[in-house]
């Protein structure tokens, strides 16, 4: 038997458990934002939806909504292109950064993290992070925000909670937008809160209409509900 | 198609892996994917594909387990539920565990460690 000229180096197979998650990076960021926020007692909320489900309008309905300084509230607009949603809400007089991914379908806890020191902190104490557009991508990807928030909205159609429950599942707060809409198309309300309920027992279920501003105050009291128990846990 | 976000942790922790043990190459990889993790098998796999390249990972085969979703309640029910209906399928319950089957797991790497080490 011929003996090779150059020797090969033999290598051994090593099998090695890791059982790691592949959200656990992204989640180590967002857990060092949250503590960054509770430092400053900022509370944030991650606004998750379709586009054109009516994140942004619920956004400015919240801000004519509340009772407080404009100056303690805050935004960050994920979009993948341009400043028009930052510049609606810059147009409401709360101080807002555009977070602009190029390609990227959804927020990571890196780019909040980073987006966020260009907002005014120190006068801020509710900070809303309004997400890509989107009802699948965003749905993993902690941002370091305290509560979510899911946007539906009636000309979307019934049946999107139960086709999209991974989304549902990270809700705290599902919101029915533009309800004012309801006569205009065959959207069974009930059927949808019960799918919704089913997929997460624990999520909160109401419903906006900008034009009326019904909901928006209830949608406030739950927030600053939120931030209180918060701050009051952190003493 | 945020699968490119996901497949680029898992070449981290992979790499990471990969250098601790000293190995040269990774011949295998094994990953679970909950249902309910929001990940979708085929476009991770093909996300996977491209992203490979150069790494040290460039040849290995990727297994994918698929993880249903898996509760424990405390009328003592471990096990999946129906369809996506959070609850005990024993008891009806909502206050219940969810053990696996939302999230996504690197659970098994094949290293090849050269025998000098």
């Amino acid at each position: 038997m011929n003996q090779p000229t150059t020797p090969v180096e033999n290598s051994n197979t090593k099998t090695v458990e890791d059982m790691r998650s592949l959200f656990k990076k992204n989640d180590q960021v967002a857990d060092q934002t949250r503590i960054k926020l509770n430092e400053r007692k900022i509370f944030g909320i991650n606004l998750m939806g379709s586009p054109g489900s009516g994140k942004t309008t619920l956004l400015e309905g919240l801000i004519d909504q509340y009772q407080g300084q404009l100056s303690e509230l805050g935004v960050l607009e994920g979009d993948l292109a341009t400043e028009r949603d930052a510049d609606r809400i810059r147009n409401k007089g709360v101080s807002a950064q555009q977070i602009s991914t190029g390609s990227v379908c959804h927020l990571s806890a890196a780019m909040v993290s980073e987006s966020m020191e260009q907002l005014p902190l120190d006068d801020i104490k509710v900070l809303f992070v309004e997400n890509v557009g989107n009802l699948v991508c965003p749905s993993k990807f902690a941002l370091g925000t305290h509560k979510n928030i899911v946007a539906v909205s009636i000309p979307e159609g019934d049946d999107k909670p139960v086709k999209y429950p991974v989304m549902i599942r990270m809700a705290d707060v599902v919101i029915f937008t533009k309800v004012d809409l309801l006569p205009h198309f065959d959207f069974d309300l009930e059927r949808s809160t019960r799918e919704i309920k089913e997929i997460n027992p624990n999520a909160l279920i109401l419903q906006t209409d900008i034009k009326t501003k019904h909901g928006f105050a209830e949608l406030w009291k739950e927030i600053l509900g939120w931030a209180q128990k918060n701050d009051a846990e952190l003493l | 198609m945020h699968e490119f976000s996901v497949v680029s942790a898992l070449m981290s922790l992979v790499s990471e892996d990969a250098i601790k043990h000293n190995a040269d190459k990774v011949s295998r990889i094994t990953v679970s994917i909950g249902v309910m993790s929001g990940i979708e098998p085929s476009l991770f796999m093909e996300a996977y594909q491209s992203c490979k390249k150069g790494t040290v990972a460039e040849e290995a085969t990727l297994d994918i387990i698929h993880q249903e979703v898996e509760i424990s309640c405390s009328c003592g029910y471990c096990g999946e539920i129906v369809g996506v209906s959070f609850l005990c399928p024993q008891c009806q319950a909502v206050d219940i565990d969810v053990i696996a089957g939302e999230d996504m797991i690197l659970q098994q790497l094949e290293l090849d460690v050269p025998e000098s080490n």
